[in-house]
């Protein structure tokens, strides 16, 4: 019966139009899949659990390489770019590849100025977050690793009262200026005028960047540093000009009728592939970080979870009706809002633009690109460096950025398996395609392939292979 | 000023007057935001609206597509209290007794005192807000942080309050057990713990009071449940609704807590000689 | 002699000295006595003890840890003195050089907003002690807002008050009241009936009641109150940094989180514990003189 049941769940799951499994849904299904149970189905079938509970064994195929159980103890956020775990969740994705996240359903989800301590005091082993959240606090941990990209958080803003007559960027553009002019004219208005923002890593980086762009520091503004919360009774009762704040806040404010003056996608725009354009410090990428220690001991599992991350990517770009939802009401029930799946789907196409596999070569293998991994963290590093929290050299790119290493690792597995499991298919194909065990492995390479999880497909085809 | 002599009705009526009074500032307030500022209603949300649309939002915390509903969301603040109560009953009670036994302790005994007075002395004047990121790192999100942090709290505040209550006996009536002969166990047991009793407990009480600040600032060590937790959500939305909903809840269990702790402090201080 | 030295220890505790240990007549006396030495000694060396037990616990914590959760107590005491005046990660921040100003800041707003608080705790409570329906009124509405945690309150004063320092004066000057007028309350409520009684019998109007039973009555237990909210107030001055205050120790402490410099904070609560610690000493040194006169509860 367990066997039965977890064949029709996955059917299910391999079958993307479905929407997670109910009840209902897999006793239909159960009594569907009896029928035929053949393992030549165009997107295969899992079997459930035989033997040993601390595997997820593939198919019902003797000889098949066993793909390791794995619990993680996982950090979220309540944000729209810290909550699309659930997605891996509820799809089944992560099951398959025998990872679960603890606390259920997705983790547990905290604020961001508890992330960097949740990893150091190992309440964690990953944690959603970006480089920029806990940078600073490598002066202390050193072991923090960022260990995959997911989205580009470009939803960092400057707000202004809407009655004080500043003109935007984007008016400014509409007036003729060019994007380089607006921008510059823009941020000049805020000199000598009372801005706010929250004394977080990433905002301060922000803020220093856009007065940078119009040719100003800190020292031209009169500046207050406070929660992003406090900033609210401060704009409404107009004793601020301007404020800086993270994406929760922002929206609050701009429905209130605060205007957008400059914003991270404004500016990144015109950013240049270097780690000295000021541009990339108004963005940064979001995804999960860890230990080092963490990194060293499961190695295979962080491959496994980056190809569950591109999958959730993936569906964010091609199906995002059905993403948002899976995911807005599970935002909405740990951050207690009601964000409309209109206001979701402004968060994936505009706030956080989330990146597929393929589209994340060029953050991984195009230095002519901005976004070249190395510009993004080796700006966020030197502008520590150069207020004195690190010293030079003290930090480095290579050592902080596991993502990049992981990505190289997949590609190269990608093509390891695509030879291989074409070689294989080749031979088998050669000895009048048996229905073998051979062309099950080989047919659950394909699958997982599919799924990205080129670790296991390289596998699977090996053990197709060893079986011709 | 003669204030047993007030008849228990009048008492009552004086106390709604003054709850009365809170609340009557609290719409004045409202209502003049909301006139002066643009959006002033959404800095300080009028009573109608905190029960009436606050309060049922709270339902969205309960499941995942929950509607918002009076009732879904008295559950949700029920379900969560229980965590932010249990995690303050434990932690005041493990306070409690570390503060008390110690305090006892450095009473009794000189050279325990001599040792152990000067680090508490300076230990009570740590600003408990700055220990939060401390306690993040060394206990990240496991209960036994939060417990900690409260009982550290609370036994700070107990054992001063214990030395203090114990210097307080009067000594005529210390003198006098003696010369009757009592033996040091005997005078602890029959003088020295009655007589601190009502101060100890109304030391308690203070220390009750404080402690629902603390169990608030204690959710802040990564807590996935509790009222604390909600506040910092409501807080991070900015939505005073909400964080006024959950103030008027700790509000109500701290009236509660208190009026349960006067009915004990007044049966086991039954046997008092009358100064009241 | 067992029972004679137990007997000092229960009287001696924590009582204010008495005003005549501070003229310089009695301390020769006492040296001539021959006993303060064997006492002070006693006392350094407990002290010296009881510190070492705390760096002891604080050394087997941080082996346990690590250092990056807990730096050892010699890490922390070799930038004690540094970082008054230099702090990379205060710096990196544009804050100032190191948590030395802080301490200034907020201290001065500590002893100006207890002071505030004070005022206005005494006022309201002897309001309270010499009208019963004031009394009534008023002890249901604090005990409402006794129960609000300052950092939800904290908001509320943002938008009277704006980031200015008079918000923040007032957040702790307010919670410092609310203390100061529970003291007051318990003072009057728990003044023995008999004297006013015996007082009306000999003669005494309303007003000679007030001065001469009730004012007197009032006062050990109002200075008891600012003692307190002077304890407390340390910490609600950490929250009410958070108001948008550019300077303070509690703003130093939220810049020192970010970077997450463990040692840093470590020593600047040290810093701030120890002043405490200090003005509430001075505290009640200068306060002995007005309760010399407690009739003997320790004596």
């Amino acid at each position: 019966m367990t066997k039965l049941h977890d064949m029709a769940r996955d059917s299910d799951v391999a079958n993307s139009s479905s929407e997670g499994v109910s009840r209902r849904d897999f006793l239909v299904r159960t009594g569907q899949v009896a029928g035929g149970l053949v393992a030549v189905s165009s997107l295969g079938t899992l079997a459930g659990a035989l033997g040993a509970e601390d595997t997820v064994e593939a198919a019902n195929i003797p000889g098949a390489p066993v793909i390791p159980r794995l619990s993680i103890s996982f950090g979220i956020g309540p944000y729209v770019d810290h909550s699309y775990w659930i997605i891996g969740v509820r799809k089944g994705w992560f099951k398959e590849v025998g990872i679960t996240l603890t606390p259920g359903p997705a983790g547990r989800s905290s604020l961001p100025d508890t992330w960097g301590p949740a990893l150091i005091s190992h309440t964690v082993d990953i944690q959603s977050a970006s480089e920029s959240h806990y940078l600073p606090s490598m002066k202390t941990a050193r072991n923090l690793r960022q260990l995959l990209w997911t989205d580009l958080f470009q939803g960092f803003a400057v707000l202004v009262q809407p009655d004080e007559g500043l003109k935007s960027a984007s008016q400014l553009i509409a007036q003729g200026q060019s994007a380089s002019q607006a921008v510059y004219n823009a941020i000049r208005q805020l000199k000598g005028r009372k801005l706010l923002f929250a004394p977080e890593a990433g905002e301060r980086s922000f803020v220093e960047a856009v007065l940078k762009k119009g040719g100003m520091s800190l020292k031209d503004v009169s500046y207050t540093e406070i929660q992003d919360a406090n900033q609210v009774p401060l704009m409404v009762t107009h004793r601020a000009d301007a404020q800086v704040s993270g994406v929760p806040i922002r929206l609050t404010l701009q429905e209130k009728g605060f205007k957008v003056l400059v914003s991270a996608a404004d500016l990144v725009k015109t950013a240049k592939p270097s780690a000295s354009s000021p541009e990339l410090l108004t963005v940064f990428r979001d995804g999960a970080a860890t230990t080092e220690q963490w990194y060293t001991a499961h190695q295979d599992a962080a491959l496994r979870l980056t190809s569950v991350v591109f999958r959730i990517t993936q569906l964010i770009n091609t199906n995002p009706n059905q993403a948002n939802a899976i995911q807005r009401p599970f935002v909405n029930s740990i951050a207690g809002t009601a964000l409309s799946p209109k206001l979701v789907n402004v968060a994936y196409n505009a706030l956080d633009p989330f990146y597929t596999y393929q589209k994340q070569r060029t953050w991984y293998e195009d230095p002519s690109s901005p976004f070249y991994y190395k510009y993004e963290f080796g700006a966020y590093i030197d502008s520590w460096v150069s207020k004195g929290l690190f010293k030079k050299g003290e930090l480095t790119v290579d050592e902080l950025a596991l993502n990049a290493h992981i990505y190289k690792e997949l590609e190269t597995l990608q093509k390891q398996s695509a030879s291989l499991i074409n070689t294989t298919a080749r031979r088998i194909h050669a000895k009048g395609g048996q229905h073998g065990n051979a062309a099950k492995l080989l047919q659950q390479a394909r699958v997982y392939y599919s799924h990205f999880n080129f670790l296991d497909a390289w596998r699977f085809a090996k053990a197709a292979s060893t079986k011709v | 000023m003669i204030l047993s002599t007030l008849s228990r009705y009048r008492k009552l009526l004086l106390s709604f007057a003054g709850i009365a009074l809170v609340f009557g500032l609290w719409e004045a307030e409202a209502y003049w935001l909301a006139a002066t500022y643009k959006y002033g209603s959404d800095l300080l949300p009028t009573i109608q609206h905190v029960f009436s649309i606050s309060l049922p939002q709270m339902a969205r915390f309960g499941s995942e597509n929950a509607k918002d509903s009076f009732l879904s969301g008295i559950v949700v603040l029920l379900d969560h209290s229980r965590y932010t109560v249990l995690r303050l009953v434990v932690g005041t009670a493990l306070g409690a007794f570390i503060g008390i036994g110690l305090g006892l302790a450095i009473s009794i005994n000189r050279p325990i005192r001599l040792v152990l007075e000067p680090p508490i002395l300076l230990v009570r004047n740590i600003p408990l807000l700055a220990l939060i990121p401390l306690f993040s790192l060394w206990f990240g999100a496991q209960e036994v942080g939060k417990i900690a942090y409260v009982a550290f709290a609370i036994a700070v505040m107990l054992v001063i309050n214990t030395v203090q209550a114990v210097a307080n006996v009067r000594a005529i009536y210390v003198n006098y057990a003696r010369t009757l002969g009592a033996s040091a166990p005997a005078l602890y047991r029959t003088v020295i713990i009655p007589s601190i009793l009502p101060e100890l407990l109304a030391g308690l009480k203070v220390a009750l009071g404080v402690s629902w600040a603390i169990v608030l600032a204690a959710e802040f060590l990564m807590a996935n449940e509790g009222l604390g937790k909600l506040l910092i959500l409501a807080q991070t939305f900015f939505d005073v609704g909400r964080m006024l909903v959950i103030v008027l809840v700790f509000v109500v269990y701290s009236l509660i807590l208190n009026a349960v702790f006067d009915r004990i402090t007044r049966v086991a201080c039954k046997w008092l000689p009358a100064t009241k | 002699m067992q029972m004679a030295s137990r007997n000092k220890v229960i009287q001696r505790s924590t009582a204010p000295p008495r005003a005549s240990a501070i003229r310089p007549g009695i301390l020769l006396a006492r040296v001539r006595a021959g006993i303060s030495w064997r006492r002070t000694a006693e006392r350094v060396i407990g002290a010296l003890v009881g510190f070492g037990l705390l760096v002891l616990a604080w050394w087997i914590a941080a082996n346990y840890l690590g250092p990056e959760r807990l730096p050892a107590p010699n890490d922390v005491a070799s930038i004690m003195f540094r970082i008054l005046s230099s702090s990379a990660a205060l710096q990196s921040q544009e804050a100032s050089g190191g948590i030395g100003p802080g301490l200034a800041y907020s201290s001065e707003h500590v002893l100006l907003g207890v002071a505030l608080g004070a005022a206005i705790g005494i006022f309201i409570g002897l309001m309270i002690g010499l009208s019963k329906v004031a009394n009534e009124i008023l002890s249901s509405a604090i005990e409402m807002i006794r129960a609000i945690p300052p950092l939800a309150a904290a908001p509320f004063f943002l938008i009277w008050f704006g980031t200015s320092g008079t918000g923040q004066l007032l957040l702790i000057a307010f919670y410092a009241a609310v203390m100061v007028v529970i003291n007051a309350r318990a003072a009057v409520l728990h003044l023995d009936p008999v004297h006013e009684a015996f007082a009306a019998t000999l003669g005494a109007n309303w007003w000679q009641r007030v001065r001469t039973v009730v004012l007197p009555a009032f006062v050990p237990e109002v200075i008891g109150g600012i003692r307190v909210a002077l304890g407390f107030s340390w910490g609600i001055e950490v929250v009410a940094e958070l108001l948008g205050s550019q300077q303070g120790i509690g703003h130093d402490f939220v810049l020192l989180s970010t970077a997450l410099q463990v040692d840093e904070i470590i020593a600047a609560i040290i810093w701030i514990s120890v002043i405490a610690a200090v003005v509430d000493r001075l505290y009640l040194v200068m306060t002995a003189y007005f309760t010399r006169w407690v009739p003997a509860r320790a004596q």
